[in-house]
């Protein structure tokens, strides 16, 4: 695989099998690899607002069609505080909540079907259905019940992201090789056993492409929640902003949600690389 | 053909009988493996050794007949207690990929509850014996072919288990560590006298190393001939394509697999 390929697995991290050989992680060469990681998309994304300020200049857009990144910027500073920083905390708390359950449950999912390959072979495809249904579309039905109330916001998160980690968890689980297996059998393992020494640590990589997964799928969802149900939140914030034609405030709040997403992924990110160490060098 | 008959055998396989589905793989064999014995097994690919030797190891169960080690039969259910006795190692080296070489080489340790110091020792014995003392320390992806099937030697002696089996343990590194990993798993027998039993599908190899050579005919397999190897070891661990006792062994026991192979066909 060369090295201009980039695909899903190597934005979520694939398998055991997609590392890079050893010859790829010498020490005197990882060090540059890391700084073109950081350094070209930074590159990219300085060109990309360049041009954005130019064309505006240029053309002389009205600001309440496209806003020019320095405005943007300056209704990012101005109104940070006062009418931002609370709906992102809103937000914030929607997500945590929600990701932290759907975490658990996924887990907690993932393990029990694993247990039997009917029940994995049952769940599975109710999991996609879930997993494919826009969950915001359930909103209406929640409301009934519980109102404004932010239960909502998070059941949408949770209904949403729950499948997608439930699903990577129970792939990792159940995908041990048949000489793996026959390795185990030789040691007369115990399923406790197997368990705890084998199958957590090789279903290691798929649990962190689901955590990460989950990361976008419930910020999205949490966005996608304070759009239908307003009164609170960045999605709401966005909507009433650009109801006001304040467009330069849309792109502000955009850019803070853009970022919760990023902040979250490479968080998770982060623990990945702390945790599967022996997929990399030394 | 030589076939002990007389006396207790250490290890012995009587009638056993094997299928997968429709497909029978066993058709009944018997076999006798004495203590301190170097038995090696011959067949053309896809004769049933492999699943023989599961049988023989406790990873698969015989359909029919029994598998009787030190007089006892075999207990059906595959426990820690049971496999404690037995080493394998596999075509695949079949490493855990997030544990160290000296990790990897604990894990029988661990699933058998062996905590004793003496044990702790032979970790340290096991990868000096195998040449990996410096390399403990290293993820298995960090190693070649060859040195990941010496952890996967170290790992099935750790325990100092009374059985070694090993199923093609050398198909998958290059000729010359084939060859390396040979003398030592020779050098390594003359010095503990350790009951192996090894498959392959090389006669060379099978010559090299094995006391005794059992051919397994095409499946549904049984045994079809036996061979006694009477080379010194001093002599194996030589250049051994001069020797006598090896070039007339080897065109006996390849005529023999090409019949095997013929009748194969022709049926």
């Amino acid at each position: 695989m060369s090295k201009n390929d980039f695909s899903i697995q190597e934005v979520f991290g694939g398998g055991l099998t997609e590392v890079a050989p050893v010859s790829e992680l010498r020490v005197d060469g990882k060090k540059d690899e890391k700084l073109k990681k950081v350094l070209y998309p930074s590159i990219l994304l300085a060109v990309l607002i360049v041009l954005w300020e130019v064309c505006v200049l240029a053309f002389g857009m009205p600001q309440t069609v496209l806003p020019s990144p320095f405005s943007v910027a300056r209704a990012l500073a101005v109104n940070f505080k006062s009418l931002i920083l609370p709906e992102l905390i809103f937000t914030l708390e929607i997500i945590a909540a929600g990701y932290t359950i759907s975490v658990l449950a996924g887990f907690l999912l993932a393990a029990l079907c694993s247990q039997s390959r009917l029940l994995a072979r049952s769940a599975a495809p109710l999991a996609v259905m879930f997993m494919v249904t826009p969950t915001i579309i359930l909103i209406p039905i929640f409301m009934v019940f519980l109102g404004f109330s932010p239960i909502v916001r998070i059941i949408v998160v949770v209904l949403q992201c729950v499948p997608i980690i439930m699903l990577n968890t129970l792939t990792g689980f159940m995908s041990i090789e048949p000489q793996q297996r026959e390795m185990l059998a030789a040691h007369g393992c115990s399923r406790r056993q197997i368990l705890t020494k084998f199958t957590i640590f090789n279903a290691m990589p798929q649990i962190f492409t689901g955590l990460k997964i989950g990361c976008v799928i419930s910020t999205i969802a949490a966005l996608g929640a304070d759009f239908a149900m307003g009164k609170e939140g960045l999605g709401y914030r966005i909507k009433i902003s650009s109801s006001m034609v304040a467009i330069d405030m849309v792109f502000a709040t955009i850019i803070v949600a853009a970022l919760v997403g990023i902040v979250m992924f490479e968080i998770v990110s982060f623990i990945e690389r702390r945790v599967i160490v022996w997929k990399r060098g030394g | 053909m030589v076939q002990k008959i007389d006396g207790d055998a250490y290890l012995s396989l009587e009638n056993v009988v094997k299928s997968y589905g429709k497909i029978a793989v066993l058709s009944g064999v018997n076999m006798r493996i004495d203590k301190g014995e170097f038995v090696c097994i011959l067949g053309n690919t896809g004769c049933g050794k492999s699943t023989l030797l599961k049988i023989m190891g406790g990873i698969e169960r015989e359909e029919r007949g029994e598998v009787i080690f030190q007089g006892i039969p075999m207990p059906r259910k595959n426990t820690a207690a049971r496999q404690r006795r037995f080493g394998m190692v596999f075509q695949q080296d079949s490493l855990m990929e997030w544990r160290t070489v000296d990790e990897n080489v604990r894990f029988p340790l661990e699933v058998f509850g062996l905590r004793d110091s003496r044990y702790l020792r032979r970790v340290d014995e096991t990868l000096e014996s195998v040449g990996l003392a410096k390399f403990r320390g290293l993820y298995p992806r960090e190693l070649s072919g060859g040195m990941r099937q010496r952890v996967a030697i170290a790992r099935a002696l750790v325990h100092d288990p009374e059985v070694l089996f090993l199923d093609q343990p050398f198909d998958a590194v290059d000729a010359i560590t084939r060859m390396t990993l040979s003398r030592e798993l020779l050098k390594m027998w003359q010095s503990t006298l350790k009951t192996i039993v090894m498959i392959t599908n090389s006669i060379e190899e099978a010559l090299m190393l094995g006391g005794r050579i059992i051919i397994l005919s095409d499946i549904p397999s049984s045994i079809s001939s036996v061979f006694e190897v009477s080379i010194p070891f001093e002599e194996r661990m030589g250049d051994l394509r001069k020797n006598r006792t090896f070039q007339l062994l080897r065109s006996e026991i390849r005529s023999t697999l090409d019949r095997q192979d013929q009748g194969g066909l022709d049926s």
